[in-house]
């Protein structure tokens, strides 16, 4: 699970729900955060990562907002909106739902 | 949720559209920072900087690219794209200026003349009646079984008997139309009055502007009388008096009180009503045909199942009568469908019209498009081959059309309203001519809906076909070309080929339609009418109400006015008569034909007239034999009467009418000739006339004054004025209007209906020679070195321009052809308004 376009559908909107619900940051920063928090498992390539965050934005679900950053330049760090935390909240029931169901189907002994 | 959601995305849009160099920035410094990130990661991994560069570059996957994923993320590029699109074409627009003059005109023409002939198509067909439910008020007639007898008003018999026997209506209403006087404070004056049964009010939904409505107590025998006046009477006879309400006035010098006043509007069963009142009638009027009478039907029965269940109840009520006294047919009209009948042929022709306007702007803006489009082939290859799509090239084409065609309507909606202006008067004299209304003051959603439907229909249809025909070519192929195309109009002429078809050929429609209608009017005009019209004052003198007027003294107010009138210097010699030609009021009865056996079904109808011994003179009636009326012919001379030819014909074929007697007693001494009385259009039928003095009662007595002046008749109104007043003060004096004025009032649908033709033929020529012009200028231009390779190799200049010329003759051939073809069609639409062709 290397690449991003292996991340199923809508994932990565998830991931970065998630990694924002705990505090805001900026495009770099979430990336990093990303491969740490998953222990290098997940990783997202640099490009995909910035098309994403876009339509988060244009969708709501996260607001934008130039801070300097922790080397003292100007970033554009994106925190959650109420709207996005209601969306953390059913895309992670989703999740969770779907996920499983998938285990309890990849746990199916062969008979 | 939704507006929750508006609050975060609707600033996120506008900033994407409005502060378009700052989000730019911004993504721009986004991206550039997680790039740096990425370089200083790649140095300290030990890269070298020039390296590191590239690789951070590279695992970006193309800085441009994701860019542009971005910006495709705003969701506002087909905005953004239709912005530019704008911005471009009026950029272009206006670098021809000429061009874009040119074209917003023609579609101005087209689009203005469509909206304002939707809008009386609207108002006819479309708009709902000014009545509660108007779609189920229908109009009872009936058909007597008498022959000649038209279908008209019913009697207050039938009207009970179908009141009782009800069930299909849920409201039936009967109203009598009069004339009447009312007097008071104010001077006598003669107004329209009706008078109503009870479920008037309700059907024809007359809303009160003061004061109350009629009630049930006030249509009980004995109830003191009351009356409601319009608002237009309120206005000018009472200026608005407020106090007016509970007022006394005399209607035919009965006291009435006024108890309300009705709002503007009211306008069923037409706008000219000034005074409502109970429906009384006497005894001896109560089988007299005198009964408009309206239903309105139950939700869900037709016209038909009214008709029929009214027919079973007149036949069942008339079954005692005499077989020829009844009623032969009972009809239930809808009056939208009256209406729009009545209009048929108009709303065809104008229909007609607008279709052939439209097509021709079309025709005209096609070609004009593509002639432009041609001159920018290079451009659009150069946009081709940098990567447009074909899709976004015609996206650029159509929305120059749309500003054309925007620009277009809007100037047409505005030029519209002088067509709107005069359209009422182009409505035939329908019944109900009153419930339309046609004007900008009611210009509504559907006739707005209609314009930008006309808009989107226009921009596709010369828009879209020109700009797919034109991107379709081989664009490198343009490229590759010089400058400007050589001899590469055969691929393309086609298409300009059958639109100057198809323009000459609506071009000679409407020629040919005006021809038939200025060729009829002016027929009309220069017909015979059998009498003068130059130089003759007309007036009405309608009787005055009262018990007071005899038939006696009605004689000798005339004898006292025709004397005056005379003595008065300007005065050649003074008429009266019955009915003024072309002036309406026209008095028929049935006369048994001599020598035929009495057959009560069919006697024939013939117009009256009573007229006194120098109406022939006045009016310039031609004798054609015997004698007119003179002195002798007074109460105590021998009973005469004068007949028209058209009478001598029908009565006496073969023979002489001098002698013969046309009723009992009365003497025919002198045959006149035919004239046009009812309409100009239509030739006079049988006809007699009686000296006034020796006629008795007040049917058909006269209603109408003629003075043939030497000068300007309008200059004897004044003096007319004093000598009716000396005559008798209490007479009313109407319609003052001279002959050539009831003339030209009896044409003027006519006249109006020329007139548009006449104007939008003329256009559709000039618009056809333009068109015909820039196609024809557009092939030699794409020519131009051939024919020059021709001349020099010795081609005679004759021959060249015969080469020219026979490249558009099939088409010229083929749009005349197809012109005569329709035209002969479009005749017979037009044939109602044609006249001795």
């Amino acid at each position: 699970m290397s690449k991003p376009s292996d991340l199923v559908q809508g994932t990565l909107d998830l991931l970065i729900l998630k990694i924002l619900a705990l505090e805001p940051l900026h495009g770099w920063a979430i990336g990093l955060r990303l491969t740490q928090v998953s222990g290098d498992v997940l990783q997202v390539s640099d490009g995909s990562l910035y098309p994403a965050l876009h339509k988060l934005e244009q969708e709501g679900w996260i607001t934008a907002e130039w801070k300097p950053s922790e080397n003292n330049r100007r970033a554009k760090y994106y925190s959650l909106t109420r709207l996005g935390r209601k969306e953390l909240e059913k895309e992670t029931a989703n999740w969770t739902r779907l996920s499983e169901a998938i285990t309890q189907v990849v746990r199916l002994e062969e008979a | 949720m939704r507006p929750e959601h508006w609050i975060y995305t609707v600033p996120l849009r506008l900033r994407s559209l409005f502060r378009r160099t700052q989000v730019e920035q911004e993504l721009d410094e986004e991206l550039r920072y997680h790039l740096e990130r990425k370089i200083e990661e790649n140095v300290t991994q030990g890269l070298p900087p020039e390296e590191a560069r590239y690789a951070a570059l590279g695992a970006m996957g193309g800085l441009d690219q994701r860019k542009e994923q971005c910006r495709d993320l705003r969701r506002v590029a087909g905005v953004e794209h239709l912005i530019q699109d704008l911005r471009y074409g009026l950029r272009m627009l206006a670098k021809s200026p000429g061009f874009t003059v040119v074209a917003v005109l023609t579609l101005a023409l087209g689009i203005g003349a469509n909206t304002a002939i939707f809008s009386i198509v609207n108002a006819v067909l479309l708009r709902p009646l000014p009545l509660p439910h108007g779609e189920r008020v229908s109009s009872i007639q009936v058909t007597p079984a008498l022959a000649g007898d038209t279908t008209g008003p019913a009697s207050l018999v039938q009207f009970c008997a179908w009141r009782v026997n009800n069930t299909k209506f849920d409201l039936l209403a009967a109203v009598r139309g009069l004339r009447g006087q009312i007097s008071g404070k104010e001077a006598p004056e003669e107004i329209r009055l009706l008078q109503v049964s009870p479920a008037f009010q309700e059907l024809a939904g007359l809303r009160l502007y003061l004061g109350r409505g009629f009630v049930e107590d006030d249509f009980r025998a004995g109830a003191p009388k009351v009356c409601l006046i319009s608002y237009r009477l309120w206005l000018r006879r009472y200026s608005e008096d407020r106090s007016i309400v509970g007022s006394v006035l005399h209607l035919d010098s009965e006291a009435t009180v006024i108890i309300g006043v009705l709002s503007r509007d009211s306008a069923f069963p037409d706008a000219e009503n000034d005074l409502w009142t109970v429906l009384r009638l006497g005894l001896d009027q109560q089988t007299q045909r005198s009964l408009d009478v309206y239903g309105r039907l139950n939700s869900g029965v037709s016209a038909q199942d009214a008709e029929a269940r009214l027919a079973d109840v007149t036949v069942r009520a008339e079954s005692e009568l005499p077989e020829w006294l009844r009623t032969r047919r009972v009809t239930v009209t809808l009056i939208r469908e009256q209406l729009v009948s009545d209009e048929h042929t108009l709303l065809l022709t104008l229909g007609g019209i607008a279709a052939c306007i439209l097509l021709i702007c079309c025709a005209n803006m096609s070609n004009l498009l593509l002639a432009r489009h041609l001159k920018r082939e290079r451009e659009m290859a150069l946009r081709a081959s940098l990567g447009a799509t074909r899709g976004r090239l015609v996206r650029q084409l159509l929305t120059e059309t749309l500003i054309l065609c925007s620009a277009g309507a809007a100037v047409g909606f505005v030029a519209g309203g002088g067509l709107l202006s005069m359209s009422h008067d182009l409505l035939s004299d329908s019944r109900f001519k009153g419930l339309i209304t046609i004007g900008y003051q009611v210009v509504d959603a559907r006739i707005a809906a209609f314009t930008v439907l006309l808009l989107i229909f226009t921009t596709v249809l010369f828009g879209l076909v020109p700009s797919l025909h034109f991107t379709r070519a081989d664009l490198s192929e343009a490229l590759k070309s010089a400058p400007r195309g050589q001899a590469r109009g055969r691929g393309r002429s086609p298409i300009s080929r059958y639109l100057i078809a198809m323009e000459l050929a609506i071009a000679f429609i409407l020629l040919t339609g005006t021809g038939l209608l200025v060729r009829s009017f002016v027929g009309l005009l220069s017909e015979d009418r059998g009498y003068v019209v130059d130089h003759l004052l007309t007036a009405r003198l309608p009787i005055p109400s009262g018990n007071s007027v005899t038939p006696t003294r009605r004689k000798q107010f005339f004898r006292e006015l025709i004397d005056e009138s005379e003595r008065m210097p300007d005065v050649v010699s003074v008429g009266i008569v019955t009915g003024l030609p072309l002036g309406g009021l026209n008095a028929r009865m049935t006369l048994q034909r001599p020598g035929q056996p009495f057959d009560p079904e069919n006697l024939p109808w013939v117009g009256i007239n009573c007229v006194n011994p120098d109406y022939f003179k006045s009016m310039g009636v031609r004798l054609v034999k015997g004698r007119t009326f003179d002195a002798r012919d007074d109460e105590n001379g021998m009973r005469v009467a004068v007949v028209n030819e058209s009478l001598q014909r029908q009565f006496w074929p073969g023979r002489d009418a001098i002698g013969q007697e046309i009723m009992a007693g009365i003497r025919i001494v002198g045959i006149v000739n035919d004239i046009r009385q009812e309409a100009l259009d239509t030739r006079q039928g049988p006809t007699f006339y009686l000296p006034f003095e020796q006629r008795e009662g007040l049917a058909a007595a006269p209603n109408f004054l003629l003075v043939r002046t030497k000068g300007d008749p309008k200059a004897f109104i004044p003096t007319l004025k004093e000598v009716v007043g000396a005559a008798d003060h209490h007479q009313p004096l109407v319609d003052i209007r001279t002959m050539e004025e009831v003339l030209s009032r009896s044409v003027m649908q006519r006249r109006l209906l020329t007139a548009l033709m006449t104007g939008f033929a003329a256009l559709a020529v000039v618009l056809s020679i333009v068109g015909i012009y820039g196609v024809l200028s557009y092939l030699v231009s794409n020519r131009t070195r051939e024919i020059g390779i021709r001349m020099c190799l010795g081609a005679p200049r004759r021959e060249v321009l015969i080469l020219l010329a026979r490249q558009l003759s099939s088409s010229v051939v083929a749009g005349l052809f197809g012109g005569l073809t329709v035209s002969l069609v479009a005749a017979g639409v037009l044939s109602r308004w044609l006249f001795a062709i």
